[in-house]
This record gives C-alpha cells, structure tokens and sequence, in this order.
C-alpha cells in the first residue's frame, strides 16, 4: 500500500513542482548573465547614463533572480505540506482515513513524499546556484564559463585536507548528517504543527497551525540558547582543559563527538515529534 | 464469522455535548436498514464512527466481527454527505484510484453507471457539478463489493429522477449477502426498499428497530407515517 500512495502523493506535487524547478534553474541563468552585465559594465569604466541605467536595471533584475531560487524552494515545501493538510485535515480526509490502510503507513507516504521532494528541490537549489557561480563573473579571456570559483573551492579542500586529513570525511559526513536530520526534523516539526492545529480547532486550522509552529520554534530556540549559555558558563572551561591536554587526532575525535551528540539530540526530538504526530492521528483526530 | 455484521457496545461520543450516549446496536448481515431520526440526534456521528472518521470516546465497534481497526476499512463502503474528492482528478483516474486500494472495486460497474448517467469518464471531478459530484461518490461507493455499505444522506442532494437510478443503482449493486446503512429525511422515498429499520432518538438511543414490513403489517402504516408520530414536534 505504502508504494501506491507514494505514488499518488508524488504525482500530485509533481503536477506543480516542475514549475518550481523551471524557475529555479531558469533564475540562476538569467540571474547569472544580468549580473554579468552590470559587471562588464561597471569594469568597462565607460562613462554614459544609459549604460548606467541598463546596468542598475540588469543589476535589480539579477538580484529578483537570485532571489527566485530560494523562494522556488519555498513553493515546493508548501506544495508538500498543503498537499498534507489536504489530504488528511480537509473534506479529502474522508476518503484518506476510510482507505483500509494503517495510519502510520499514511503517515510514512507523506512524509517519504516530502523528503523526496524537498531532497530533489535541494539538490536542484545546488545545481541552480552552481550554474549561476559558473557564469555571474566574467573570465578575463572572454570565456563563457569561469571556472575559477572551482578552482578556489579545490585549493580550501586541499588545504582542509592537509591540516586535518581524513577527518575532513567525517566532518563532511557529519555536516550530510546534519543537512538530513534537520531536513527531517523540520518536516516532522511542520506535519505535527499541522495535525495539532487540525485536531484543536474545527476553522481556521492553517492559522492555528502556523501558530503553533512559531510557537514551537521560539520555545526551541530559546531552549537552545539556554544550553547554549550554560554551556559557554560551565563547560567549555572544561572542554579548553581537554583539549588543550589532548593530541591534534584526539581534538578532532572530540569535535566529531561533540557534533554526533548534537546530531543525535536532534534525531531523538524528531523521533518524539514524528511519534507525537502519530499518537494525534490515531487517537485524536475528528473529521467533523 | 459473527452473524452481525455490525455490533456497537456502550458507545458513547460527546462534543461539547454528548451525541452518543451507551448506543447498543447489533445489525445482521443481508439487509438494508434504514437509519432513521431528527436532524442531530447522532447519525451522522454513528457512521463517522463506524467508519474510523471520530475516535469513540468509550465502548467498543466491531465490524464483521473483528474491532472496529483501519484494517476493517476494506469491509465498509462509506458515502459521506459531503464529496470528498481531489479536484484535480478526472473521473478515470479516481476509478484508478478505488481499483488500487480496494480489492473489492469493480471498475467495470462503475464504467458502466457512470455511462448510465451520461458522466465523461473524462471529466475533471472540478468541472462536475455538486449533483453530478454526488452520484460519481454513490457510484465509486456502490461498486465495491463490501461487506457493509454506509450511505449517509445518499439522496438528499439529488433530482427526483435521479433518485430512482440511485436507488436503483443500491439495490442492484450490493452484495446480498452485505448489509447497507441508510441515514435519510425522505423516508417516502426510501421506504421500498429497506429491510429493517432503526428509529435513533437523542443521544443514540434507539427508540424502536425492526422489520419494515412488520410495521405495515401489524401498525397498518408506513414507516414514513410512523416516523412522524414517534418523532412528533
């Protein structure tokens, strides 16, 4: 069953997101080349209004452009969790919730189906800011591409990697992690926002549960800064000591674990919301 | 296999007031039982229930037997009084859809109703209208073949004309030996062709239940006629 509505929920998104990806791809080229002019312009030191007026006016669109990319990312995280809310808090949750499949497989498909799409989307935000490095600046032989961002990149990878080997993987595995746990969480965080929204009120449940959801992140990011502080105030005297007592391998061991621990924080307060999410639609939830 | 195919003990559900207080209900297999009361007294709530829509504040629902579990889902053929589709959908593809979940859909049948009715499989479920909506449910619904069909106001936004075909469509196209669940106000119009019948009265407490032609035979009435006297205003 869960395949089937994988299937169904991806061709629902689907319908709209290319429209996002076009954009996306679309504003960093574009995006690239406007910039590209007010450039060519600026360093050309050719004095004429009009020249000036054309490079403002590449120079405002670019920015529109670049802007663009994140906020297609946007459409697609909106596409998902409306097509959440839809599916299972609207007149549409009469035939999800009479399917005769389990709530935690319904659960599961939306949100296989969110991290596919939002996973893509990322990837695709990657490629669209990539392409718009390649050609925003113009080479000095007149080249179309500029490969030079590459090359800057490929010297920080070697000197990283000459300072601290091969911990640069595990950090660079780390920082994967993080990018997956927090993409999860934050999907957790909205599909709960929204169930709990839908299972308090009857009207108005989008803005109840938009609500709550910056009720929840304000109350965990001072939780954090909290932490934060007591930290900073009583444990990083200790940390300094350790370090300062340890060998350079046993310093980067430390940094890992410190940052695996923190990882694994976030992993469980994702596990308690996605269970939390579960518990509302199994026990809670009312379609009146 | 229990002979009721569908048994509620001490079921009791409450908003900010109670709906369902303590219902009992056992309802046998092969029938066609109309659900019968005034506006509020729990109906709709009852079938919300049965069918997994509202978690039941306390008492217990079985369903063929087995409790009342999303797995039960696959017995019960529902029809809300409201259309629940997606817009986007054409009618096929919503056919698609029944056929990919529900084991029991007849794709066929239900090809061939929406024919009967002159509904283009390829339409977009957004373009219907609410009547023309109404019957595309009744029919995805009716072309199952479950074990128990939940009808909740089945004729109630619907022409006059189009009632007979969808009466006729339910009578047709149910599995004997499945019991149907009718909720309605036009008792006239319902009447031919049920079983039995359950008078509920506030908070779901049955007020009489039996066989629809026993009321004809020993109360010299119509069950309509009936209705009326025991629910007088």
């Amino acid at each position: 069953m869960l395949k089937k509505l994988l299937k169904y929920d991806m061709k629902a998104v689907s319908g709209l997101w290319w429209i996002g990806a076009v954009v996306s791809v679309a504003a960093a080229i574009v995006g690239s080349f406007l910039i590209r002019t007010f450039i060519a312009i600026s360093e050309s030191n050719v004095e004429s209004i009009f020249l000036d007026l054309i490079s403002t006016l590449a120079l405002i669109a670019g920015i529109f452009c670049v802007i663009a990319i994140p906020i297609s990312y946007v459409f697609t995280m909106i596409l998902v969790f409306v097509r959440f809310f839809r599916h299972f808090f609207t007149d549409e949750g009469y035939l999800t919730f009479t399917l005769p499949v389990k709530r935690s497989t319904l659960l599961l498909s939306k949100t296989l189906n969110a991290s596919i799409w939002l996973i893509a989307h990322s990837i695709l935000t990657a490629i669209s800011f990539l392409l718009f490095v390649l050609f925003v600046y113009p080479p000095e032989h007149g080249e179309l591409i500029n490969f030079t961002p590459f090359e800057v990149v490929g010297k920080l990878i070697a000197n990283l990697w000459s300072s601290i080997g091969a911990w640069l993987i595990v950090y660079a595995f780390e920082v994967l992690l993080i990018a997956f746990v927090g993409l999860m969480f934050s999907i957790f965080l909205v599909h709960f926002c929204i169930t709990v929204g839908s299972v308090l009120v009857k009207k108005a449940k989008l803005i109840v549960s938009i609500a709550i959801y910056y009720a929840f992140t304000s109350a965990l990011t001072t939780a954090t800064q909290i932490v934060a502080f007591l930290f900073a105030n009583f444990m990083s005297d200790g940390l300094s000591i350790l370090m300062e007592n340890a060998t350079e391998g046993q310093a980067y061991a430390v940094i890992a674990l410190l940052v695996l621990v923190i990882i694994s924080i976030f992993a469980v307060i994702s596990t308690l919301v996605y269970s939390a999410t579960q518990y509302l639609l199994d026990r809670k939830l009312n379609l009146a | 296999m229990s002979n009721y195919v569908l048994t509620c003990k001490n079921l009791c559900k409450s908003y900010k007031n109670p709906v369902l207080k303590n219902m009992n209900v056992d309802l046998p297999s092969g029938k066609i039982i109309g659900l019968l009361g005034p506006n509020g007294c729990g109906k709709s709530t009852f079938m919300k229930l049965i069918s997994g829509l509202l978690v039941p504040d306390s008492g217990e629902i079985y369903v063929c037997g087995e409790p009342r579990s999303d797995t039960t889902n696959a017995y019960v053929s529902y029809l809300p009084e409201r259309t629940y589709f997606t817009g986007g959908m054409q009618v096929e593809e919503l056919i698609e859809y029944f056929s990919d979940f529900y084991g029991d859909f007849d794709a066929l049948a239900a090809r061939g109703m929406m024919r009967d009715l002159g509904i283009d499989t390829k339409s977009k479920l957004k373009t219907l209208s609410k009547g023309t909506k109404e019957k595309v449910q009744l029919i995805m619904v009716m072309a199952r073949k479950a074990k128990l069909y939940l009808l909740d106001e089945p004729i109630a936004g619907v022409d006059p004309a189009a009632r007979d075909y969808i009466l006729k469509t339910i009578i047709g196209n149910y599995n004997p030996e499945a019991s149907i669940i009718i909720t309605t106000h036009l008792i006239h119009d319902i009447e031919p062709i049920l079983d039995n019948f359950v008078f509920m009265g506030r908070g779901g407490e049955i007020l009489m239940s039996g066989s629809a032609d026993e009321v004809r035979e020993e109360h010299g009435k119509s069950l309509d006629e009936l209705f009326r006297e025991v629910f007088v205003c």
